[in-house]
């Protein structure tokens, strides 16, 4: 099952303030967007990779969770390969295979192979650096992290209270399935895609009515904690910029100004040379 | 009289349902819409906003739908994408409409949850348009009116069934699971 959630630990990403995980997980973004070159975005790929190894998070725990998100992005991105435009726009395409599946005809072309590689290194990336954010970030860091931040507290209290639920409403809803397993429920159910919505309906709405059920609960022991009575409030814990957290914004920074760089070089998408067919 | 957006009850509201959002839809991330152009997947958990909307009012539907989309991304394939996590808060505010001239003991009334199967499906072309089009106009991927109009009918349309669908049935299991209890309607 996925496990999205924080891992005690001591690796230099556990100590690192939140913040700067969180300048981590935007600089990433802003390069990946960036980058269209299949050869750069080997870079960041690797640099994730290497990031998460660091945090030493036990490989046991999350190795269900890698393998459902691998499939996901599988399949996207084949999905994404055979049937929609990518690539098509570019001009002469070098054709690999062809063949023809009902009345749809699929082409795949090194363009669109290149593109495809290029998309699935960047949500790959992507998701191991967000994963290093919550992996390795304690929950209840990221309410005061946000109110340094200078977000509103009510706005940091959404976040902070999202991410600790996150983890249960995960576990609820594992514990939903099997029970409802137990009752002779399957989750591939036949009958087309009505009866595919319709049965989603025994894992959803026990799960969601339960969590919407203690709403009142939560909100009453949050004001009888006095929760909303002062316009601004401090926190029970805090969090400051140490040495470590310094020199790695430098390093961030500079890798940003390498990627600036890089890109003037090279702007545009590559295509590997593709032998042409005999 | 409605209380304010920003009381207790709604920051908690706005908590669960955003990680309700993230942590079902995750899921059903492994059901991808052929005739879109990017991580463009069938969600049948879109209900979760509309109902948070329809309950709780436009504002918490709205975040449930724009933060839950940015961490359900996140978590599924690490993608960011503002038009998309918007579009996504459109389908929780517009069912919010409903919190303004609904009376919390009509929900069980089939005319209510008609009037919620309705606003799904418009919350779905309001929501999935909005995606659609800055795709088009901002250039996010698509180059043409054709592509981002397969995008949205193939979006809005899914989004829609599901929403139908779902919305009417979890708005009357929660009028339900209230009915008797103080304070939780």
């Amino acid at each position: 099952m996925i496990r999205i959630k924080y891992f005690p630990g001591n690796s230099l990403l556990h100590r690192l303030d939140p913040r700067t995980k969180f300048l981590l997980v935007v600089l990433f973004i802003v390069v990946e967007v960036a980058f269209l070159d299949l050869r750069l975005l080997i870079l960041p790929f690797v640099a994730s990779i290497l990031l998460y190894v660091s945090a030493r998070i036990p490989w046991k725990e999350v190795k269900g969770t890698w393998k459902f998100i691998a499939a996901i992005l599988g399949l996207i991105t084949l999905a994404n390969m055979f049937f929609t435009f990518v690539g098509s726009n570019i001009p002469n395409p070098h054709i690999i295979a062809q063949f023809q599946v009902a009345f749809l005809n699929f082409k795949i072309t090194a363009e669109g192979l290149s593109l495809a590689a290029g998309a699935l290194m960047r949500y790959f990336s992507l998701t191991i650096v967000t994963m290093c954010l919550v992996n390795t970030t304690d929950p209840g860091l990221y309410a005061p992290a946000l109110a340094k931040l200078k977000v509103p507290y009510k706005g940091a209290f959404v976040v902070d209270l999202a991410m600790r639920y996150i983890p249960l409403y995960a576990d609820d809803l594992e514990t939903t399935m099997n029970a409802q397993m137990a009752r002779g429920y399957k989750v591939n159910a036949r009958g087309g895609w009505f009866a595919s919505i319709l049965n989603t309906v025994p894992l959803i709405v026990p799960v969601a009515i339960n969590a919407m059920l203690s709403i009142y609960d939560v909100a009453d022991a949050m004001e009888l904690r006095a929760f909303g009575a002062e316009k601004t409030r401090t926190w029970y814990r805090t969090v400051s910029f140490q040495h470590r957290d310094y020199v790695a914004i430098a390093i961030l920074l500079s890798m940003l100004c390498l990627a600036v760089y890089l890109k003037t070089k090279f702007p545009t998408y590559w295509v590997p040379i593709w032998p042409k067919p005999a | 009289m409605k209380e304010s957006f920003f009381s207790t009850k709604q920051i908690v509201a706005m908590a669960v349902g955003t990680a309700l959002y993230a942590v079902l839809t995750i899921p059903f991330n492994t059901l991808p819409i052929f005739s879109a152009g990017g991580p463009i997947t069938v969600r049948p958990t879109v209900a979760i906003p509309m109902l948070f909307g329809f309950v709780f009012g436009p504002i918490t539907g709205f975040v449930s739908g724009l933060i839950g989309n940015i961490l359900s991304d996140f978590f599924s394939f690490g993608a960011f994408y503002w038009n998309w996590d918007i579009g996504n808060g459109l389908l929780g505010a517009v069912p919010g409409i409903a919190y303004f001239v609904i009376k919390r003991t009509d929900w069980t009334k089939a005319r209510t949850l008609l009037i919620a199967a309705v606003l799904a499906v418009v919350a779905s072309v309001v929501g999935i348009g909005f995606a659609a089009m800055t795709d088009y106009i901002f250039q996010i991927g698509l180059s043409t009116m054709d592509a981002a109009m397969a995008e949205f009918v193939a979006a809005a349309g899914t989004d829609a069934v599901n929403g139908l669908i779902l919305t009417p049935i979890l708005l009357y299991a929660y009028a339900r699971a209230t009915t008797g209890r103080a304070r939780r309607v």
